[in-house]
């Protein structure tokens, strides 16, 4: 089995596991409010304008020499969504919209965690094994596209430590000002 | 502009605000965000705020300086 059939079944089991778990184990009365909505909705803008400007600089970059050698397309396009993706989720977290009012933060850090350690077990071997994130001279999903998706939990678990941290120190800062 | 009619209301029922984020169904942070006035609250979340601290519209939203 290669890594690319590692990588595509791996994903597929956790996206199918996360979704499942989510129609379970809903809430029904657990929504976003009004607040979160409007900044989601903002932050939807944001990350679909991204993903406009991600691809238009792959399109660029796909006219320059060397690049497409260097650079596989399915790489390309997992980054473009990568950049879309991270867009959104940290103007979510940031303005306080990237959870409902029950979920628990603790449950998506350590799901977060979980990626970021399989992503970084893939990029390890793959460095172990051939060297370089390279594979015949080219940037590859198995080892970019792990490293692409590592990264961007990883970014969302610090943004989420950060604004938790933030919000508790202002929290203490209102109560002491009561 | 701060709102702090909604905060000394919200103080003297000796709530916190997240008491009163529950009882309206939105997130602390939401409560916090209108009472530091970077968000104006729906007519909807405005009658259900008045409601959990027994005060009107104008008692809590009307600025009398405008």
């Amino acid at each position: 089995m290669t890594y690319d059939q590692v990588f595509i079944i791996v994903s597929v089991v956790l996206i199918v596991g996360v979704l499942i778990a989510a129609v379970v184990y809903s809430d029904k009365r657990n929504k976003f409010d009004e607040r979160q909505l409007m900044i989601r909705a903002k932050a939807y803008r944001l990350g679909f304008a991204s993903l406009i400007i991600a691809d238009l600089v792959i399109m660029y970059l796909d006219t320059l020499k060397g690049w497409k050698e260097s650079v596989d397309s399915s790489f390309a396009i997992v980054a473009a969504l990568a950049v879309s993706f991270l867009v959104f989720s940290l103007y979510c977290i940031l303005n306080d919209a990237f959870f409902q009012r029950k979920d628990n933060p603790k449950e998506y850090l350590i799901f977060c965690v979980i990626v970021c350690v399989c992503e970084g077990y893939v990029v390890i071997s793959h460095l172990i094994e051939n060297g370089s994130l390279y594979e015949d001279g080219k940037l590859t999903m198995t080892p970019g596209g792990s490293l692409l998706l590592g990264g961007l939990f990883l970014i969302d678990v610090i943004a989420i430590i950060i604004k938790t941290l933030v919000n508790k120190a202002r929290e203490t800062e209102e109560e002491e000002e009561e | 502009m701060k709102n702090l009619k909604m905060k000394a209301a919200r103080a003297a029922k000796d709530f916190s605000q997240e008491e009163l984020a529950d009882i309206c169904n939105v997130s602390r942070q939401t409560i916090s965000a209108i009472e530091k006035g970077d968000y104006n609250p729906t007519i909807n979340l405005c009658i259900a705020i008045c409601k959990a601290l027994d005060k009107t519209l104008d008692e809590l939203f009307w600025d009398e300086e405008q």
